[in-house]
């Protein structure tokens, strides 16, 4: 199997761009929310293509992918948060992350920009709501009147409740 | 502990090429061992050739300073000279040792390869030098150059610890009748076994673990002086039975809870050692006793306990009180007569007195196996010899140096560690006029390693390589269906790029035809491992057999031989173990039985068989026991012949009445099917009574490219390897029966086959095809069959198979994925799986129904 860090030529060495990635999250909508990432984990974003699914996965799992001649996973986050899934529209995209080793790709409705978020702008979870899909959730970033919900990736992809 | 030390390339290359040469040399051992037993002359080029193996790897040892193992090979070396000199004497045992120093050094090469040091290995290192000393000198003996005769000779006695000293003749050659001092050491050896047998722990299983690790901790000892002397006298059999009793202790010593039959099985391995004495005494050798040995013995654990064993122990011996106070003894009065001799060097008498303590420590040491002490005997002895012949010799320098030595000795016998190793430290120091060494182990020097440049055809690369290579032919597959099969231009007439598509075409498969066979060796590797096995087991088992190899050359993938190689070991047991009966009349010089080792390429597989002389398989018997162990029931009967046969595969199946140590406890086969599945092969077996058996063994070439059916269920496309598809066919309505349970069957010539609807079992939505309007693909795995619905065949292509990613878990009945021309991922299935997952469906259904 090719060493899939081989096909994703981004460059980007973790432990380099520690620094200059700090602070920077990619930003999607689900719904009406718009949602942030860490962009260490990034690897690229992709349209939608044709998943194939897989059968005894978790609802959320929808499928696999053909990511230039590597088989990866694909993830709906909608249904990872417990909403409603929707129909696939044109602006749908897929963001290819690597965590721990794995390359899994992550349904979102779309996809907006990169945007610096400074740590003195980013706020705890606030503990009002004790609702499950809390887990999820790092913190909440400010810039100007926007709040972005600041996902954690890794509960994303591995959390098991 | 030189754990975790750096290993750098060159090293590895140096294993794995000893390791090479190991594999070279081993059979060829084995043959000769043969030939030696039929009283045939050594074949000189044979000789030559084993005698350089050991010489280029003590050469290139000694470059990496890996003494043990340049030590070991000088031994082997020493020992080979006996056979170029086709010396009378000379015979199978020497074979069996020199085999035995393999195994050590195979011990040595995975030590160094783990990054860790020879320390742990030094008991097995000082016992194998043990034995080659011991054939070395009984050899030596008999040579007209005599240097000195290293046993007692005729004019001197042998102080047996805690006993008179008797008369001790010189050593006979074992066979056919055994000499004086094996008499010795066989009574003393009888004494220890019957201490043994009156140990406490013997009589009760239900003790505390306090003093029975005393009684453990003692016979370990013991066990361990019985087999120091079983094999400096050559009984590599004995030794054998002595070592499993050691390693059985060690298990024993470490595991809180002894049971009954554990206490049992240990009284049956001393029955069976008493009644190798037995043989020994009634005809000289102890290659005649068959000896039974009892459930529980698992050869591989045993050998894990042994290295085990030898690395935690100590390997400092606790030396036997007797003995040193024996000793201790001796060396007062030999320091008395070195005293007077420094007074007066031609002091003859006392000189002689020297030299006859010097000789009976060195005889003893022997015995409690303490090769440093017998060394510095040797040397001792030596030179007093030489003084004797020579009286101006002896000056104060080497008057000097046997005192040394004594002194030396002394410290040796020092009860705190229970001894010392010296290493490399001179005691010695050389007498101008003797040729003697140094004390100190042999040592072969730096020597520059052979480089064999001109004539090497080959070169090494690793594995790892390999496999890159081997993924991105399987890549360049897929992207050239890609770009040929590509939906933009589909549909359009492009001439040009047509032809330059199927040159390109050709191209790539002639690579991927390469790069498949690039990771293939020879199946001879594999099967000349049998020759040392089927030698070992036939010699256990007290059979003769030959053993045939077929196809050596025959090529197949590097991991799949290293998976075969233990099926074949099973196959080739049982084939001796069961299968080959020995003949009636004992005299004959017939083989009971002949094993054939036969490969070959048929179709788009390899062929193995073991094919075996014997009796073939008794289906009276394995019926019996069939129904015995509730494997079969009444209402099964009749099962047609092949059904019996099959039998054999069950799980938990045995036919042995008298269990055997390797096979007959009933998991070999089943293993050996397992195993093949494992490599996505199948294993099937033809027996005639009295013709013989034959298991063949059906391998696919590679495991990374299948042929798959693409076929379309619903939305989804999947893809079937061709190798379980049995054949497809249209079915109508009328042809399905469904049972109560929702079981959709089909009658096709005889047979009722399951329907798996795909979408069905996976709850993937129901799936309301019509029979009729779609295709069944019958499917196959070993006994099972079944009927998938398909809706559509897209046709055969080939598919290179891509695991399912880490992050999902394993799906029963999906054995990964490939992506097709289109780009699109189409998952593989795995017929045994979802023959599997369909019958768990159906119990589920049962069991929301009823």
């Amino acid at each position: 199997m090719l060493d899939e860090q081989d096909i994703f030529s981004n460059g980007y060495d973790e432990e380099d761009d520690e620094d200059t990635q700090k602070d920077k999250y990619l930003t999607f909508f689900i719904g009406n929310e718009e949602y942030g990432m860490g962009i260490r984990h990034v690897i690229e974003v992709i349209g939608m293509q044709k998943i194939t699914p897989v059968p005894e996965m978790p609802g959320y799992l929808k499928g696999v992918i053909n990511l230039r001649g590597q088989v990866i996973p694909v993830t709906d986050v909608r249904m990872r948060f417990g909403l409603e899934e929707k129909i696939y529209t044109e602006r749908t995209c897929i963001i290819v992350v690597n965590v721990r080793e794995s390359f899994v790709g992550l349904v979102v409705d779309s996809v907006s920009d990169v945007l610096d978020i400074p740590e003195d702008r980013m706020e705890p979870v606030p503990r009002v709501n004790q609702r499950e899909t809390n887990r999820y959730i790092e913190g909440m970033g400010r810039v100007g009147v926007d709040v972005y919900i600041i996902v954690d990736v890794q509960w994303l992809l591995f959390d098991e409740s | 502990m030189e754990k975790n030390r750096k290993i750098d390339e060159d090293l590895l290359s140096f294993i794995a090429e000893s390791r090479e040469i190991v594999e070279e040399i081993e059979p060829r051992l084995v043959k000769l061992g043969e030939e030696l037993d039929n009283n045939r002359e050594p074949d000189d080029e044979t000789v030559n050739l084993i005698f350089r193996g050991f010489h280029t790897i003590k050469g290139t040892a000694a470059f990496y300073q890996l003494d043990s193992i340049v030590s070991l090979a000088h031994k082997a070396e020493t020992l080979l000279e006996f056979f170029r000199k086709n010396h009378e004497t000379i015979n199978a045992s020497c074979t069996d040792v020199l085999c035995h120093t393999l195994d050590v050094m195979e011990h040595l090469f995975a030590l160094i390869e783990a990054g860790e040091g020879e320390e742990s290995a030094q008991d097995k290192i000082r016992s194998i030098m043990f034995r080659l000393n011991g054939r070395i000198d009984a050899l030596k003996r008999k040579t007209e150059d005599d240097e000195f005769t290293g046993m007692p000779g005729p004019e001197t006695s042998l102080t047996f610890p805690g006993k008179e000293p008797y008369p001790a003749a010189r050593l006979e050659e074992v066979q056919p009748s055994i000499g004086k001092y094996a008499q010795i050491c066989l009574s003393e050896s009888r004494a220890i076994m019957k201490k043994i047998m009156g140990m406490s722990f013997m009589e009760t299983s239900e003790d505390s673990g306090a003093y029975r690790e005393d009684e453990l901790e003692g016979c370990h000892e013991l066990f361990r002086i019985m087999v120091d002397s079983a094999g400096f006298l050559g009984f590599e059999n004995l030794v054998l039975h002595l070592e499993k009793a050691l390693d059985w202790i060690h298990m024993k010593d470490k595991d809180m809870d002894v049971k009954t039959e554990d206490v049992e099985y240990f009284k049956g391995l001393c029955s069976s050692i008493l009644h190798v004495f037995n043989g020994i005494e009634s005809s000289g050798t102890d290659r005649d006793s068959v000896v039974i040995e009892l459930p529980g013995d698992e050869t591989p654990a045993a050998d894990d306990a042994h290295d085990a064993f030898c690395q935690e122990q100590d390997h400092k011996t606790e030396l036997s009180g007797i003995f040193i106070s024996e000793s201790f003894g001796l060396i007062e009065e030999l320091d008395e007569k070195l005293a007077l001799l420094r007074e007066d060097p031609g002091d003859r008498d006392a000189l002689k007195s020297a030299k006859s303590f010097f000789h009976t420590l060195k005889g003893s040491a022997g015995l409690m196996g303490l090769a440093d002490m017998e060394a510095l005997g040797e040397k001792a002895v030596a030179v007093c010899e030489k003084a004797m012949e020579d009286p101006d010799c002896l000056d104060d320098q080497a008057v000097g140096g046997l005192v040394e030595t004594s002194f030396m000795i002394r410290r040796l016998l020092a009860p705190k560690d229970g001894g010392e190793d010296f290493g490399d430290r001179p005691i010695y120091r050389r007498n101008p006029e003797n040729e003697r060494r140094r004390l100190s182990p042999d040592h072969a020097g730096p020597v520059a390693p052979e480089r064999r440049i001109a004539d090497r055809r080959d070169i090494r690369v690793s594995i790892s390589k390999l496999d890159e290579l081997i993924n991105l032919v399987g890549e360049l597959v897929i992207a050239e269906n890609m770009v040929v099969k590509n939906p933009d231009i589909q549909g359009l007439e492009l001439e040009n790029f047509e032809k330059a598509a199927v040159h390109l075409r050709k191209i790539v498969r002639d690579l991927q035809d390469v790069a498949l066979t690039v990771r293939m060796v020879p199946v001879s590797g594999v099967f000349r491992k049998m020759i040392r096995l089927v030698h070992d087991f036939s010699a256990k088992s007290d059979k003769k057999v030959k053993l045939r190899l077929v196809g050596e050359d025959t090529e197949i993938d590097k991991t799949v031989a290293e998976l075969i190689s233990d099926p074949l070991v099973h196959l080739v047991r049982n084939a001796i173990g069961h299968g080959i009966r020995k003949k009636p009349d004992k005299t004959s010089k017939e083989p009971d039985g002949v094993i054939i080792l036969e490969a070959r390429h048929e179709g788009g597989e390899v062929l193995i068989l073991v094919k075996d002389s014997g009796d073939g398989l008794d289906t009276e018997k394995i019926l019996g026991k069939a129904l015995e162990t509730g494997i079969v029931n009444q209402e099964d009967l009749p099962l047609s012949e092949k059904e019996i046969h099959e039998l054999i595969f069950h799980p938990g199946f045995s036919t042995s009445d008298d269990v055997t140590d390797f096979s007959g406890r009933g998991v070999g086969m089943d293993v050996v099917r397992r195993n093949l599945d494992r490599i996505k092969g199948r294993v099937d077996v033809y027996s005639r009574r009295g013709k013989g058996c034959s298991f063949v063994l059906r391998i696919p070439l590679t495991l990374a490219i299948i042929d798959g059916m693409l076929v379309r269920v619903g939305e989804s496309s999947y893809t079937i390897p061709l190798l379980s598809i049995r054949e497809t066919i249209q079915v109508s309505r009328h042809q399905v029966t469904t049972t109560m349970d929702g079981q959709e069957m089909v009658s096709l010539r005889d047979q009722m086959i399951p329907v798996i609807r795909l979408h069905d079992i996976y709850g993937m939505g129901t799936d309301d095809t019509d029979v009729d309007k779609g295709l069944l693909v019958v499917v196959e795995h070993q006994d099972d069959v079944a009927g998938l619905l398909i809706h559509d065949i897209l046709g055969e292509q080939q598919a290179v198979i891509k695991g399912m990613s880490r992050y999902m878990d394993h799906v029963m009945g999906i054995s990964g994925c490939t992506i097709l021309g289109d780009g699109e991922v189409s998952l593989i299935l795995d017929v045994p799986g979802l023959i599997q997952k369909a019958q768990l469906r159906g119990m589920e259904r049962d069991m929301t129904v009823h």
